[in-house]
């Protein structure tokens, strides 16, 4: 994914076929959108009927007539009457509308954004972790909130309103040109003024905006970092350094908003005098007009009306026009993500064998991340059901990928990976990742109590079998003793409550419930201390029963234990077999246990410790 | 006319404000404790806020004024545009005079300038005012949130202190320039107005403006009720980003648990849950128009009714009738936009009320540690570490250091050993002064620590976490954040020492090679080593190494522990391992226990003494002794939890193949 570029613009083409298929979203909710379009009509009939009313109750119902340089009326109760009720109901039906068309094109709006916002999740959930190794979750995070806003906003403000606005500016100027074509003819050009001047603003002001947000992201991004690595900042006395760094993005952040300020202090005092110029011009001419006889008081009273009833929409319509534009640059960015295919896909009819084993062959399995340095090349082995299976080399040989191959988290570029006889992308994906658990590296908790960390892959397990999983994994009596709310304790942000090795047990125990037939233990991490060192490894016997177990690790009793040991070098096993014959044959592994193992033989043995 | 871009600014940040859903560990802060939504809003008027609040405006005084005046003089021209025009109809178009309304028209126009000048520098002086106060109020939070001691960072929640920084000032900011001056400049156009239209004619005003009580009322009705729904919609829409975003981070776990279904389902639950409100609050939204237009309209209907009786029956003579209908008609239309930003502001109000609160709070939190007024500045030191008898509570009477004595001679690597809890992280906070002890004295080449400016000191002690935290920004930024003058061949020099040279050259930009937020390109090993060549750049005398290796894998650990051996030479090092393999060779190890220094000596004297050093190293590598529970029956009770899963998916599947193209859509 390419870093985020605020100001690419889609070309005018593009744009079409964005804004189409947002609308495309909107489509569902026909009956809303048909709905509002005929409320935006009543609305628009009511709001137009009512300077006309106006007009009407002053000539005819009051009968004003200036002849000369007298002013007559002539006033009929029963047209008062009548034109008062008109009045009143006009703008109880107007009030209406207005509040139907509001509410249902808001109402549309959001639940567009509801769909966009769950497809979003939905596919993200999806796509495989090739698609999450470079996608940042930042920007991830900027197109499923601002840009989905930004989408709901085009929907409500640039299409509905913008084409209420269209229709009300349509609809005075006719009816002006009908009632007196030299005044609608004078008052125009000052609206046309007003409306073009906003949309050059509007785009002027663009620009400055997109400065201004990214100032308040970058300013978050140091406030952010400031007060996460507050130790490192103390530990180095960098508080002052951290102030100027703040202090820079801060003063660009005001220099950039004062200029938006300062466009907007410009440009909206001359919109204001540009209104009041329509204003004048209308009573001006409109008076010459009355004096003369040419027009009643009543249809200069509506001119008025109409005057300050186009006053909001037209000031508004370029801020509407430029929705479009950037509805299209948002869309474009949703759009990347709804439509990025998930490179592991599950084939369709896959069946699942009964009675699952864990057996697991790679055929000549080759692997790479880019197409171009291969990760893995030809690995070759079988590990019978029940197996204890040892992988070790140095940072990057291809341990860890090897076993996010097994649940498919990537799949092969060459060979193939058997379960139980059958090609793992010939299983269904769900059935695959239930026999196949794993216990990653880096253990992430998710912000729930504790007992829906351990169920996270069981959310229907009981009580019972939650507590039986933490007593296998050797956390229960930790959350029982130790915890105020035990097994509800709430975990927070990434559990970071909970020391490395707590968390570790945690996880393990979150794989214990979902009883896998291949359990994958990837713990090149030894992020405790000695007697949580101990518990883990109590913890990873109870899990290998009846399991066929893979362990990326370099401890003495589990390379010991293994039934085989595959010793990786720049994705190759160079070295497979038992402890003792790889011990014999050197190489690779006789470095390792040199380097790491033979520390911790004499305790071991000391202990009497082997089988 | 903001156009919608002032409703943009703050909207995102606002929602880093952490939520309060769900039930919290009472581990949590206690200063942030009660930060909730119900504190959203304040009292209109706080009087004590509002005097700090006024202090901020003081140095901006003449720009103040004016902005005040300029403003007044702004409402006036506008609200007296329809008593122009009312008398343009009654003393001129009535009467055909157009000289008279050409003379009348030209000082309209000139009314017109009068706004245009009064608008720009009203606008003008409010973004002159505010955007320095806002700048300024936020280095200041800054600048003392920096300064405030560890202590209140144990407590604190990072996302809620940002929200005060961000939103809250923001809120604060609004407040003082735009909010202050709308609600004096739709005061004085309300008077205006009302003046006015007494003035044309005081029945017909009383009439028009009879509405207005039961207008105000149903406003201030609708805003309370508009508030919490507004309220709502932001706690859902931060319940559905929080979702997102941590499902996000941990998709790998979401895809091996097999809970994208469940999750998805989850999501959609929240998600609803947003949409209602936000439905919800769109309802309330709207059904303030038909309001107003109603009260339009009877206001209207009623100034046309009174004003016809009166002219019929003659007491109002025509001329002016006519002019009267014509300009109250206009003075309706704006004079309800006023009262609608009225109710509109006193919403905001008690929100800034609630912000200024917050941010006082935080301006207001004391650092507990200050250098003394007579604070030497620490030179050059031999790097002798002497803890003298020190006891130390994080909380008062909750002691988690007793008594400790110890020496670190200069050149001197002694290892803390102990389990979690015991003390070790303490110990070590110590020493830079990160928290000050509770009794004894901390002493540093005979210096008691409070008693040197902690700048000086914390230049002479390097600090490596189990966490490395790295900033955005280039990787030999990272580095040379240990000393900041360093050159370019110093930072490679030390990035030479730890052993980081190499693969940062491997690096695609090398060290110039932008890291991502908080170093997430690079892998944990990758990071303490960056973290270990900014303590080694820096060059102190006393390192402290907090588990420094804990996070790395065991090759990595290798290389790292070859460069400490290096690192090390000639420096005093205080080490906590989690590994008793690693600090074997140390001159020196104390075993703490429960605050306590249990034992000390070196790894072979303790191992000989028997006795807690030597009961953790033992267990370490101990065969399995027996589980204190029945292993077989937890096993039995997964086994059962198998079976009943797996029935209930083969009687799902059965299901799944009577409609076997249910193709999620997606």
């Amino acid at each position: 994914m390419r870093p985020r570029a605020r100001q690419d613009i889609p070309g005018f083409g593009s744009s079409i076929r964005i804004v189409w298929r947002i609308l495309r979203f909107s489509l569902p909710y026909w009956r809303g959108l048909s709905f509002t379009a005929l409320s935006l009509i009543g609305t628009a009939a009511f709001m137009l009927a009512t300077p006309e009313l106006m007009a009407w109750a002053i000539d005819s119902a009051i009968g004003t007539d200036i002849v000369g340089d007298e002013t007559f009326v002539d006033v009929s109760g029963t047209l008062v009457l009548v034109a008062a009720l008109a009045l009143v109901g006009a703008a109880v039906l107007r009030g209406l509308f207005q509040f139907l068309q509001s509410y249902l094109a808001e109402w549309v709006a959001q639940t567009v954004a509801y769909d966009m916002r769950n497809q979003i999740y939905e596919r993200l959930q999806t796509l495989s972790f090739r698609y999450h190794d470079t996608a940042e979750t930042g920007q991830i995070m900027v197109r499923a909130t601002q840009d989905v806003e930004v989408v709901r906003m085009f929907l409500n403000l640039g299409g509905v309103r913008l084409l209420f606005t269209l229709i009300i500016m349509v609809a005075v100027l006719a009816l002006m040109l009908v009632s007196s074509w030299k005044l609608a003819l004078v008052v125009w050009p000052f609206l046309l003024l007003i409306a073009f001047r906003s949309a050059v603003i509007s785009k002027t002001m663009r620009p400055i905006w997109m400065d201004v947000q990214e100032g308040q992201a970058q300013l978050g991004t140091v406030l952010q970092e400031a007060l996460s690595g507050i130790r490192v900042v103390k530990a180095f006395g960098r508080e002052e350094f951290e102030g100027r760094k703040f202090g820079g993005v801060a003063e660009w952040l005001k220099q950039r908003s004062y200029d938006a300020n300062m466009v907007q202090a410009v440009n909206s005092p001359l919109m204001t005098a540009l209104w009041m110029g329509s204003l004048i011009a209308t009573v001006w001419v409109g008076g010459i007009e009355v004096a003369n006889g040419n027009l009643s008081v009543g249809t200069l009273t509506a001119f008025l009306i109409y005057v300050q009833l186009l006053q909001m929409p037209v000031r508004s319509l370029g801020f509407m026009v430029m929705m479009v534009p950037r509805a299209a640059s948002g869309g474009i960015r949703i759009f990347e993500i709804l439509d990025q295919e998930s490179d592991v896909q599950e084939q369709p009819g896959a069946s699942v064998p009964a009675n699952p084993r864990g057996e697991l062959r790679f055929e000549n399995v080759s692997f790479s991340y880019d197409e171009e340095a291969p990760v893995l090349r030809g690995i070759d082995f079988e590990a019978k059901p029940g197996e204890l299976v040892a992988l070790l080399g140095r940072t990057g040989s291809g341990k860890t990928t090897i076993v996010n191959l097994i649940p498919r988290f990537y799949d092969v570029s060459r060979g193939q990976i058997l379960f139980d006889g059958q090609d793992v992308r010939e299983w269904p994906m769900q059935a695959l990742r239930d026999e196949v658990a794993i216990v990653q590296q880096d253990v992430f908790l998710f912000s729930a109590t504790l007992r829906e960390n351990i169920a996270y892959g069981r959310p229907d397990a009981t009580m019972e079998e939650v507590v039986a999983a933490a007593k296998l994994a050797r956390i229960h009596d930790f959350i029982e003793n130790e915890l105020p709310a035990s097994y509800d304790t709430w975990v927070g942000e990434r559990g970071a409550n909970f020391s490395g090795g707590q968390k570790q047990r945690i996880a393990i125990a979150r794989a214990l419930l979902m009883d896998p037939k291949v359990l994958i233990f990837d713990d090149s991490t030894s992020s405790v201390d000695a007697t949580t060192e101990y518990a883990i490894q109590q913890a990873m016997e109870a899990l290998m029963l009846g399991r066929t177990t893979f362990v990326i690790a370099h401890r003495l009793r589990s390379v010991r234990e293994a039934d085989q040991i595959f010793v990786l070098d720049q994705g190759e096993i160079v070295q497979r077999g038992r402890h003792a014959e790889l011990l014999a044959e050197g190489g690779i592994y006789r470095e390792i246990y040199e380097l790491e193992l033979r520390d911790q033989e004499s305790a071991y043995g000391a202990a009497g410790g082997g089988d | 006319m903001g156009f919608g871009g002032g409703s943009m600014a703050g909207g995102w940040s606002s929602n880093l404000g952490g939520v309060g859903h769900g039930p919290r560990s009472n581990w949590g802060a206690s200063w942030a404790r009660g930060d909730g939504w119900d504190e959203e809003y304040g009292s209109l008027y706080n009087p004590q806020m509002v005097r700090r609040l006024v202090v901020y405006l003081r140095p901006h005084r003449r720009d103040v004024a004016i902005a005040i005046v300029a403003m007044m003089v702004f409402a006036a021209t506008s609200a007296v545009q329809p008593y122009l025009i009312g008398l343009a109809i009654r003393d001129f178009i009535s009467a055909g005079d157009l000289s008279g309304l050409k003379w009348l028209m030209l000082g309209f126009i000139l009314l017109g300038l009068g706004a245009w000048g009064t608008e720009f520098l009203r606008q003008w002086m409010m973004a002159r005012v505010g955007h320095p106060i806002l700048r300024g109020l936020r280095q200041q939070m800054f600048e003392h949130l920096v300064s405030l001691s560890q202590g209140f960072y144990d407590d604190a929640e990072v996302g809620k202190v940002m929200s005060r920084i961000t939103s809250d000032v923001q809120v604060l900011q609004e407040m003082l320039t735009s909010g202050v001056l709308t609600v004096v400049s739709d005061v004085v156009g309300l008077g205006v107005v009302i003046g006015l239209a007494f003035l044309i004619d005081w029945q017909l005003a009383l009439v028009a403006f009879a509405v207005l009580p039961f207008l105000l009322i149903m406003m201030v009705l609708w805003s309370s009720y508009a508030r919490r729904a507004f309220l709502q919609v932001r706690v859902a829409i931060a319940a559905v980003n929080g979702t997102l975003n941590e499902d996000l981070n941990g998709v790998r776990v979401v895809q091996s648990l097999n809970r994208e279904g469940e999750n998805a389902r989850r999501f959609d639950e929240i998600n609803a849950g947003n949409l209602r409100a936000t439905r919800h609050a769109g309802m309330l939204t709207a059904l303030i128009i038909p309001v107003v237009e109603l009260a339009t309209a009877i206001s209207t209907v009623l100034v046309i009714v009174v004003a016809a009786i009166r002219l019929n029956s003659g007491s109002l003579d025509t001329a002016t009738g006519v002019a009267a209908i014509v300009a109250f008609t206009l003075f309706i239309q704006r004079f309800f936009d006023p009262v609608r930003d009225l109710v509109l502001q006193y919403t905001m109000f008690q929100r800034a009320m609630a912000g200024a609160e917050r941010v006082f709070e935080v301006l207001d939190t004391e650092p507990e540690i200050l250098d003394a007024p007579d604070a030497d500045v620490l030179e050059d030191i031999e790097g002798e570490v002497v803890f003298d008898d020190v006891s130390l509570e994080y909380v008062p009477d909750v002691r988690v250091l007793h008594n400790i004595d110890l020496r670190v001679a200069p050149g001197e690597t002694v290892a803390l050993v102990g389990e979690t809890g015991a003390g070790k992280t303490s110990i070590t906070a110590l020493i830079g002064r990160n928290y000050d002890v509770t009794e004894g004295t901390v002493r540093v080449d005979g210096h008691d620590v409070r008693e040197v400016k902690r700048a000086s000191l914390v230049r002479r002690i390097g600090v490596v976490l189990q966490d490395p935290f790295l900033f955005s920004g280039r990787v030999i930024d990272n580095i040379r954040y240990g000393r900041l003058d360093a050159t370019p061949e110093e930072a490679e020099e030390a990035a030479k020492v730890v052993g980081a040279h190499d693969w940062i050259m491997r690096l695609p930009n090398g060290y110039d090679t932008i890291l991502s937020e908080r170093g997430q390109n690079l892998s944990v090993g990758q990071r303490q080593l960056l973290a270990f060549a900014r303590a080694v750049l820096a060059d102190p005398r006393v390192l402290v190494l907090d588990e420094a290796t804990a996070n790395v894998d065991s090759q990595t650990e290798a290389l790292i522990q070859a460069a400490i051996a290096r690192v090390l030479e000639g420096r005093t090092a205080i080490v906590i391992a989690h590994r008793l393999s690693t600090i074997r060779s140390v001159d020196r190890i104390v075993v703490l226990e429960h605050g306590r220094i249990q034992e000390m000596g070196s790894h072979d004297d303790l191992l000989e003494a028997g006795g807690k050093y030597a009961e953790l190293y033992r267990m370490m590598y101990e065969a399995q002794k027996p589980a204190d529970f029945d292993e077989r029956e937890a096993l039995d009770v997964l086994g059962r939890m198998r079976e009943r899963v797996s029935a209930k998916r083969n009687g799902g599947r059965s299901a799944a193949e009577a409609a076997p193209l249910a193709q999620p859509a997606g």
